[in-house]
C-alpha cells in the first residue's frame, strides 16, 4: 500500500498540473502561439524525467542516443522521442496491465500489426479532446447537431477517433444527432435523411468524419448537392490508408464544398493519433469568426502540446520552413509516453505546423506489406 | 524531359521494332562486341565515360566514388567471352537455330540500384531482341548513356534500343507500349508488377523481378581467429555500404551463429566502429532524403528502445538479441541477431521465401553448397561468400531464372 501510494503521488501531482495547464491555457487567449511556452516545456520536461523511470523503452532509448540529445534536463529536447511504430510491438505504458481502462488501436491498414494505446483512465484525454475542440470547431456555438460518418463507440471500441465523436455527442451534439455509419458500413440513406433534415430545418450542423469516408459518400452522391444552412461546418481526419481513392487535401475541401454547400474555411482538418491523447486542427474557421482575414492553412497547436519537425539524423528541431520530421510532445500523453516520434514530413509555419504526410514516393525497402506482416508474425523469437 | 505521349510511344516502339529483322541477322559476337565496347567507353575517363561520371551522382543520390564503384564492378564484368556465355550454346556456336528471339521486348525499369540496367537491357540485345527500355522518371539516366554507348560502339545494334521515361503507373503511356511488345520484364514492387501482370495480352511473356532483399550469415566456422574476423567486419560493410544498401541484394540483417569468437553484439560495434567508418570514408553515403529519414528514425528508435544501437555520422548497426527481423530502410542501417545454428537460421529466414534474392555466407564454397542442400522452399536466391554480395556474376541466374528468360523461345528440331 505504501509503494502504491509513493508511486501514485508524483503521478496524480503531474496529472493535476496538467489539468491545470490545460484548463488555464483554455481561458487564456489561445491565439497567441507564445502562450506559456516556457511553462508547457517545463511541464513536459518535468513529466519525461518521471516518464524515464517507469518506461524502459525511453530509459532505454536515452541511454543509447545520448549522443544526440543535450545534456541539459531543463528541456523536452533532452529526452529522445518513442517511435510510433515501437506502439505496434511494445507495451507503452508506466502502470500496470491490471490498471487498463480502456486501449486504443491503429488501424492496422498501413502496417499490418496494430500499435495499441493503453490508458489507465481517460479524465487527460477528454480535457484535451474537449478542450481543443471547443477552440477550434465549436467556438461560435455550445451545442449543435453532429453527422458523424464513423463508426460509433459501441461499434468500435478500440478506436480512439470513435471514442472521440462520441465524446463529442455528450459536449457538444444534440439529442437528433446521426451516426452514419452501421455495421462498418456507410448508411446513406441516414445520411441523407439526416442532410435533409438540416437543411428544411435551417438546422446547422457539423459533419466530422474520415476522409474516405467522405470519398465514399461523395461517390455514392452522384449528382446529388446540399446546401447545408449557414453555420454548418466539417471535420475531416485522417488518411486513405487504401480504403478509398485518394484525394488531394485542396481538391478534397474542393469537393466537400460543391457537394454539401459549406465554405472552405468552415471545413477544417484535424490531426489526430492513436499514440497522442491530444488533437491539432486548422484554424480557418476562427479566422474567419474573429480574425480580418483567413491566413494560410496550418495546424494550430495546443497550449499544452509541442509540435517541432526535427532533422532525421541530429533529431533536433530544424529551422521555421525547413521541413523535417514531426515530433510531437503531448503533456496529456502522461501514462504513455510524453515525446512521440512520427513518421510524417512537417514545415513550422507561422504559429502552427503544416503536415505534408508520408511521403508516397518514399521506395518500399525491399519487399511487400504482405512479407513484413509474415515476418511481424512468423518470425519473431520471444 | 519533353511530355511523352502515347503517339510518341507507339512509334519508338515501331522504329525499334522495325530493327528486329536486321539485329536477328546479325551474329551474336558482333552484338557482345558492341555491348563491351560500350561498357568500355562508359568505363572511359573522357567522352561519355566522363559524362556518366558527371550527371550519375546527381541522378542517383549516390556519391560520386560510390558511382564509380559501381560503374566498376558491374561494366568490367561484360567481356566478349562472358557475354557470349550467357546465350544457349546452340545460339552461340552458330549453329541450328533451336531458338527464336522475341519480336520486341519491353523493360520496366526500377530506379533503386542504376547499373541493374545494364544487364536488363544487354539480356535482349544478346538475345537478337529489339528493347524499348521504360525508365522511372527520376532515373533514367543510366540507361539512356547505356542507349547512346551501343550506338557509339556499333550504329546498327544502337538502332535495336531506346529509352522512353514517363511516371510508373501511367498505365495509358504503358498499356501503348505493351501491345507493340511480344515480351515485357519488369522490375518493381509486388504491386507494380501483379498490376503490369494482369494488364498483359495472353500471348506475352513476362519477366517479373521483384523487391527483395539480402541476408548474411555468419556461421561458427567464420570467426575462429583474429584475421577472419577483420577481413569478416570489412566484407560485410561493403555489402551494406553498397548502393547505400538501395538494391534487391542488400543485406538487411546479419545472422550470427551463437559460441564462435564473435558475438553478435561485438560484430554490430566493430560494424559500426570499424567497418561502416572505411567505407564512409572511401565511398562516402549519398544525401539522405527526408522520407527515408523518417523510416530511418523509426527503425533507429526502435532498436535503441528494443536492444542496443551502434550510431555513427551516417549509419547505425542495431543488435537485437536474438529478437524478429525488421525491414531496414537502407542507407546503411542493418541489424545484426544472433541465432543458435544453422537450422534455426533457416528456419527463420524461410518467412521471406521468394523475396530473398541473396543469402551471403561467410563461408567456403563447400560450406555454401552444403547450406544449399537445406534451404527450404521456395527460397532460391543467388548464394555468394560475404564481401560480393552486391556484385552478381553477369552470368549468373536473375530471381531464379536464366537471364535469357522470356527473350528467347525454343525450337523443337526433329
Amino acid at each position: 500500500m505504501l509503494n502504491d501510494i509513493m508511486t501514485e503521488a508524483p503521478r496524480d501531482a503531474l496529472k493535476a498540473r496538467i489539468e491545470a495547464f490545460i484548463r488555464a491555457s483554455a481561458a487564456e487567449s489561445y491565439a497567441d502561439s507564445s502562450y506559456a511556452a516556457d511553462d508547457r516545456d517545463k511541464l513536459l520536461t518535468d513529466i519525461l524525467a518521471w516518464q524515464v523511470e517507469k518506461l524502459a523503452p525511453l530509459a532505454r532509448l536515452k541511454a543509447s542516443r545520448s549522443v544526440r540529445y543535450p545534456s541539459s534536463s531543463e528541456s523536452p529536447d533532452a529526452y529522445p522521442a518513442l517511435p510510433t511504430d515501437l506502439f505496434r510491438s511494445m507495451r507503452i505504458a508506466s502502470f500496470d496491465t491490471a490498471h487498463d481502462t480502456r486501449v486504443f488501436r491503429t488501424s492496422g491498414t498501413t502496417q499490418g500489426t496494430r500499435g495499441a494505446h493503453v490508458f489507465q483512465d481517460l479524465d487527460l484525454y477528454d480535457l484535451a479532446a474537449e478542450t481543443a475542440a471547443r477552440f477550434a470547431l465549436f467556438p461560435d456555438v455550445s451545442r449543435m447537431r453532429l453527422i458523424v460518418l464513423a463508426p460509433s463507440a459501441d461499434e468500435l471500441s478500440d478506436s480512439s477517433l470513435s471514442y472521440m465523436l462520441s465524446r463529442f455527442h455528450d459536449w457538444f451534439g444534440t439529442q437528433d444527432d446521426t451516426v452514419a455509419i452501421r455495421n462498418g458500413e456507410l448508411d446513406m440513406q441516414r445520411l441523407g435523411d439526416a442532410l435533409a433534415d438540416a437543411t428544411r430545418t435551417c438546422e446547422p450542423v457539423a459533419l466530422l468524419g474520415t476522409s474516405f469516408a467522405f470519398v465514399h459518400a461523395d461517390d455514392a452522391w452522384q449528382s446529388k448537392q446540399f446546401s447545408l444552412p449557414s453555420g454548418s461546418r466539417i471535420m475531416q481526419t485522417g488518411g486513405f490508408k487504401g480504403r478509398s481513392r485518394e484525394v488531394e487535401p485542396d481538391a478534397m475541401r474542393a469537393m466537400l464544398e460543391a457537394r454539401y454547400g459549406v465554405p472552405d474555411a468552415f471545413i477544417v482538418a484535424e490531426y489526430g493519433m492513436t499514440e497522442l491523447s491530444s488533437q491539432m486542427y486548422e484554424t480557418t474557421l476562427r479566422d474567419v469568426l474573429y480574425a480580418k482575414s483567413v491566413s494560410p492553412r496550418r495546424l494550430w497547436v495546443p497550449p499544452w502540446v509541442r509540435a517541432l519537425p526535427v532533422h532525421p539524423e541530429t533529431c533536433l528541431p530544424v529551422a521555421p520552413g525547413t521541413p523535417g520530421i514531426l515530433r510531437i510532445d503531448d503533456a496529456a500523453n502522461l501514462d504513455s509516453c510524453v515525446a512521440i516520434q512520427t513518421a510524417d514530413l512537417a514545415t513550422a509555419a507561422l504559429d502552427g505546423i503544416v503536415v505534408q504526410g508520408r511521403d508516397p514516393s518514399a521506395v518500399p525497402r525491399g519487399c511487400s506489406l504482405a512479407m513484413d506482416i509474415a515476418l511481424s508474425d512468423g518470425a519473431a523469437h520471444a | 524531359m519533353r511530355d511523352v505521349t502515347a503517339d510518341l510511344v507507339r512509334k519508338t516502339a515501331c522504329r525499334i521494332g522495325s530493327a528486329g529483322t536486321m539485329l536477328r541477322a546479325l551474329p551474336p559476337t558482333r552484338i557482345a562486341n558492341a555491348i563491351h565496347e560500350a561498357a568500355t567507353r562508359l568505363l572511359g575517363t573522357d567522352g561519355i565515360g566522363a559524362e556518366a561520371r558527371s550527371t550519375l551522382p546527381s541522378a542517383t543520390g549516390l556519391s560520386a566514388p560510390m558511382v564509380e564503384w559501381a560503374l566498376t564492378t558491374t561494366l568490367r564484368t561484360s567481356s566478349v567471352d562472358a557475354l557470349m556465355s550467357m546465350l544457349p550454346h546452340e545460339v552461340s556456336s552458330g549453329r541450328a537455330r533451336a531458338h527464336q528471339p522475341a519480336r520486341l521486348a519491353a523493360v520496366v525499369l526500377a530506379g533503386n540500384v542504376f547499373t541493374a540496367s545494364f544487364r536488363a537491357l544487354l539480356a535482349p540485345l544478346l538475345s537478337r531482341v529489339p528493347v524499348v527500355a521504360k525508365a522511372p522518371s527520376r532515373d533514367d539516366v543510366f540507361p539512356r548513356l547505356f542507349a547512346r554507348a551501343i550506338a557509339e560502339a556499333d550504329a546498327e545494334v544502337g538502332q535495336a534500343i531506346d529509352v522512353v521515361t514517363f511516371q510508373g503507373g501511367t498505365t495509358a503511356l504503358e498499356d501503348t507500349l505493351f501491345a507493340q511488345c511480344d515480351v515485357v520484364a519488369a522490375y518493381g514492387s509486388d504491386t507494380t508488377l501483379a498490376d503490369i501482370r494482369a494488364r498483359l495480352p495472353a500471348t506475352s511473356t513476362f519477366v517479373p523481378h521483384g523487391h527483395g532483399l539480402g541476408i548474411a550469415f555468419v556461421p561458427i566456422s567464420a570467426t575462429a581467429n583474429e584475421q577472419t574476423r577483420a577481413e569478416l567486419v570489412r566484407a560485410l560493410a561493403l555489402d551494406v555500404a553498397a548502393y547505400d544498401q538501395r538494391g534487391c541484394l542488400s543485406p538487411h540483417a546479419i545472422f550470427v551463429e551463437r559460441g564462435g569468437g564473435i558475438s553478435g553484439r561485438q560484430l554490430a560495434e566493430r560494424l559500426c566502429h570499424e567497418g561502416l567508418p572505411h567505407e564512409e570514408s572511401v565511398r562516402g553515403r549519398g544525401p539522405l532524403p527526408l522520407a527515408i529519414g523518417a523510416q530511418q528514425l523509426q527503425w533507429r528508435g526502435i532498436a535503441a528502445a528494443r536492444g542496443d544501437l551502434f550510431e555513427g555520422d551516417s549509419w547505425a548497426v542495431s543488435f537485437e538479441g536474438c529478437g524478429a527481423f525488421r525491414l531496414s530502410p537502407g542507407y546503411r542501417n542493418v541489424s545484426v541477431i544472433e541465432c543458435n545454428d544453422t537450422g534455426d537460421f533457416l528456419q527463420r529466414i524461410a518467412p521471406l521465401g521468394v523475396h530473398l534474392k541473396c543469402l551471403g555466407i561467410a563461408a567456403d564454397e563447400a560450406q555454401r553448397d552444403a547450406l544449399v542442400e537445406q534451404l527450404p522452399a521456395p527460397i532460391a536466391p543467388r548464394i555468394c561468400e560475404v564481401g560480393r554480395m552486391q556484385t552478381p556474376e553477369l552470368t549468373g541466374p536473375a530471381d531464379g531464372m536464366d537471364p535469357m528468360f522470356g527473350f528467347l523461345r525454343h525450337i523443337a528440331l526433329r
